[in-house]
């Protein structure tokens, strides 16, 4: 193992936890009231809701059908408008990709169906691209050069850069580099940039662990692990006296794990009220995978794929999360081996 | 000459809770002895549930209860000079009169009988049985206020261990070069362990009064308290606070765990400290390396530079927590879907003594 693998996959959940951390760092600009220094409870922010395009929209430019959005980020304000945002922490390093990126949210830019106020639609709502800022420059060159031919919008559209600091007091800052939101407080703060204290929300960020977007799979493993596994073997009477190498059976199905994570880790408690049309999130075929890669790790087995049920071995590890970045480490390299033997064919 | 046993007239004789204090203060003016004191807290509002109960070697048996007082006798066996030998020892619990779920173990036995049989009965229990611990600051303040109190012309430390916290260019070191306590000040013995960076683990000092030694009693980080004499001021001196400390934490420790509310929330707690602790970043290394310390635990790294964010399991019992330092004062615990009393005094323990140690207090985010 050459060490890049293990840190490639950290910096990915890195990116990941950004993602979670810019989302929620948005979605607050609308629900925090100042003034009154509370959050409002007639702002309704969703994640990941299913909402369904118009007619016109119901078939993409390669010609499918596209049944459902479902936008990183979405606020509906008490006046029936809204704002639908996608989250970019990283971009493919080659432009042309990103016209994929903009087709996403130029889509978003439709009389969705599917919000979550009483006739299911908003009278108005505004797009957003919440980028990092390594990427915001070259992004917003990119809009400008391709607004108004290949990138369209009828609704305001804006892109906002975030960063997160690197001094001693942890901040995420947000600033406007192109367009402007509808929402006049909201504009305003972000078109001077905005430093949200990560303090300020810690609480946000140890119960918001995932979002629509699949996790990297070591990261995934360990909230399985942490969070789901080890709560069901702790039931175990023998769990306490489980010495290092020991190991505890402990059975759980693909829908417990979907259940558990999705309820107590994802923007879940956002949608109490407006479930409706919100997947269940993680989704059943990323637990799938990291069932099968905890079973090609020697820690699991299945029961029964078909039925989604394993038998895990649980054991004591030091750190579960370096024990999961190590086993799919040996997957990243083993990956970049077989490129270089292609390449070289 | 046959001496007269007053212990053996101690244990024969009935006890009640309110004088408890002062029959073990008359075995401890006619014998040369010592009384241990033990403040722990529990689950449970009784001690009954010790009755027959055995850990290892140890088996205690419930002998006389009334109200708020319990006692016990403790047989234990242990090896010496590679023979098997076994010995029975006495001692009482008492309720606290305020907090119902904080309790004091008293032994009058020898050292043997609280080293060999109590202690490792009672920590056995973990984490039915609570054992706390007193910060530095605050030992030093209890021991200024007994002075105080009892208007003593001195107190003399003869005796001290204390634990060094990892610091530049060293290891851990638990051993002290020589100091010579009993030339040392009050002020002058807390100044140089906590600019060592360290703690007491356990303090010995004679009480003066009018140039003769009236008791020598010794105080640990853990809130034992042994005495020779004074036992009465010794007890609401010490161990009287240290029922109220345990009493607090638990307090604060409680329904700490997101599945104990129903929407599942989080209810963070902060260890603040009175400087600015994390103004350098390599202080962020620190705090991992000791949290990594942390036994029958999993600790992993989610981030560890510009700010901290780790995840903690608790092996005892599957707690779960994460922590996050995000300014210069503060570090953030969180804990998850289960944290049992036990695991976060167990988590702010370690971080006081392998760490720093900071001021405890429920967090409040933004419009809180």
């Amino acid at each position: 193992m050459n060490g890049n693998g293990k840190q490639r996959i950290l910096d990915e959940i890195d990116n990941y936890q950004d993602s979670v951390f810019a989302i929620i760092g948005f979605i607050n600009f609308y629900r925090f009231d100042d003034a009154a220094g509370e959050m409002r409870s007639d702002v309704v922010a969703f994640q990941g809701r299913k909402l369904t395009p118009s007619s016109e929209k119901a078939v993409n430019s390669d010609g499918n059908a596209v049944k459902y959005l479902t936008p990183d980020l979405g606020v509906l304000l008490p006046t029936n408008s809204g704002v639908l945002g996608e989250v970019k922490r990283s971009f493919p390093s080659e432009e042309q990709y990103w016209f994929d990126d903009f087709g996403q949210l130029m889509a978003y830019d439709d009389d969705l169906l599917g919000w979550p106020s009483a006739t299911g639609t908003v009278a108005s709502h505004d797009v957003a691209l919440i980028v990092h800022q390594a990427r915001g420059k070259a992004v917003c060159r990119f809009y400008d050069k391709h607004h108004g031919n290949k990138i369209q919008f009828q609704r305001p559209f804006c892109i906002v850069e975030f960063n997160r600091s690197n001094e001693r007091q942890a901040y995420f800052f947000f600033r406007t580099a192109v367009g402007h939101l509808t929402d006049v407080s909201v504009n305003a703060k972000l078109e001077n940039g905005v430093q949200v204290p990560m303090w300020a929300l810690t609480r946000a960020y140890s119960e918001i662990k995932i979002y629509d977007n699949e996790p990297p799979l070591a990261y995934l493993l360990y909230l399985i692990w942490e969070h789901v596994i080890n709560a069901k073997a702790s039931e175990n009477p023998k769990y306490a006296g489980l010495r290092k190498r020991q190991r505890l059976g402990v059975e759980l199905s693909v829908d417990e794990v979907v259940v558990e994570l999705h309820e107590k880790f994802s923007f879940h408690q956002l949608h109490k009220q407006t479930s409706d049309r919100q997947p269940k999130i993680p989704n059943q075929e990323w637990v799938k995978r990291a069932f099968d890669r905890l079973v090609k790790a020697g820690e699991a087995e299945w029961v029964d794929r078909a039925e989604g049920r394993l038998k895990a071995q649980f054991s004591r590890h030091d750190d579960v999360l370096a024990h999961f970045v190590e086993i799919c480490a040996v997957d990243e390299d083993l990956a970049g081996q077989l490129n270089l033997f292609e390449e070289n064919r | 000459m046959k001496t007269f046993d007053f212990l053996d007239a101690f244990y024969r004789a009935k006890h009640d809770e309110d004088e408890l204090l002062d029959d073990l203060s008359g075995v401890l003016s006619a014998e040369s002895a010592s009384v241990c004191l033990i403040p722990f807290g529990c689950e449970a509002e009784s001690v009954e549930w010790l009755d027959d109960r055995a850990k290892g070697k140890r088996h205690a048996i419930l002998i006389n209860r009334q109200r708020r007082l319990s006692e016990f006798r403790l047989d234990y066996a242990f090896k010496q000079a590679g023979e098997e030998r076994s010995k029975s020892g006495r001692f009482f619990v008492l309720r606290d009169p305020e907090y119902p779920k904080v309790f004091v173990a008293l032994t009058v036995e020898p050292n043997e009988f609280f080293s060999r049989a109590l202690m490792p009965f009672l920590a056995g229990f973990y984490p039915q049985v609570l054992l706390t611990f007193i910060t530095h600051k605050r030992l030093k303040q209890l021991i200024e206020e007994f002075k105080a109190g009892g208007d003593y012309q001195g107190l003399i430390i003869t005796k001290a261990s204390q634990r060094l916290r990892w610091q530049e260019g060293s290891h851990l070191v638990h051993a002290m070069p020589v100091v010579s306590w009993p030339q040392m000040s009050l002020d002058q013995a807390f100044d140089w362990v906590h600019q060592n960076n360290g703690w007491f683990q356990s303090i010995q000092f004679e009480v003066k009064d009018s140039d003769r030694i009236v008791a020598t009693i010794s105080v640990t980080r853990q809130g034992i308290v042994k005495a020779n004499g004074l036992l009465h001021r010794a007890y609401k001196g010490f161990t009287l606070p240290v029922c109220k400390t345990i009493h607090e934490n638990v307090t604060l420790f409680s329904r700490r765990a997101r599945l104990a509310h129903p929407d599942l929330s989080s209810s963070p707690l902060v260890v603040e400290f009175d400087t600015n602790q994390f103004s350098e970043v390599e202080e962020n290394n620190r705090l991992v390396q000791a949290m990594r310390k942390l036994r029958t635990a999993s600790v992993s790294v989610l981030h560890g530079n510009p700010y901290v964010h780790l995840s903690i399991l608790d092996y005892h019992d599957g707690s779960t927590f994460d922590l996050w330092v995000l300014d210069e004062r503060r570090i953030i615990l969180v804990p998850q879907l289960k944290a049992s009393v036990a695991a976060i005094k167990r988590l702010i323990n370690h971080i006081f003594d392998d760490y720093a140690e900071g001021s405890l207090s429920s967090y409040r985010g933004v419009g809180e």
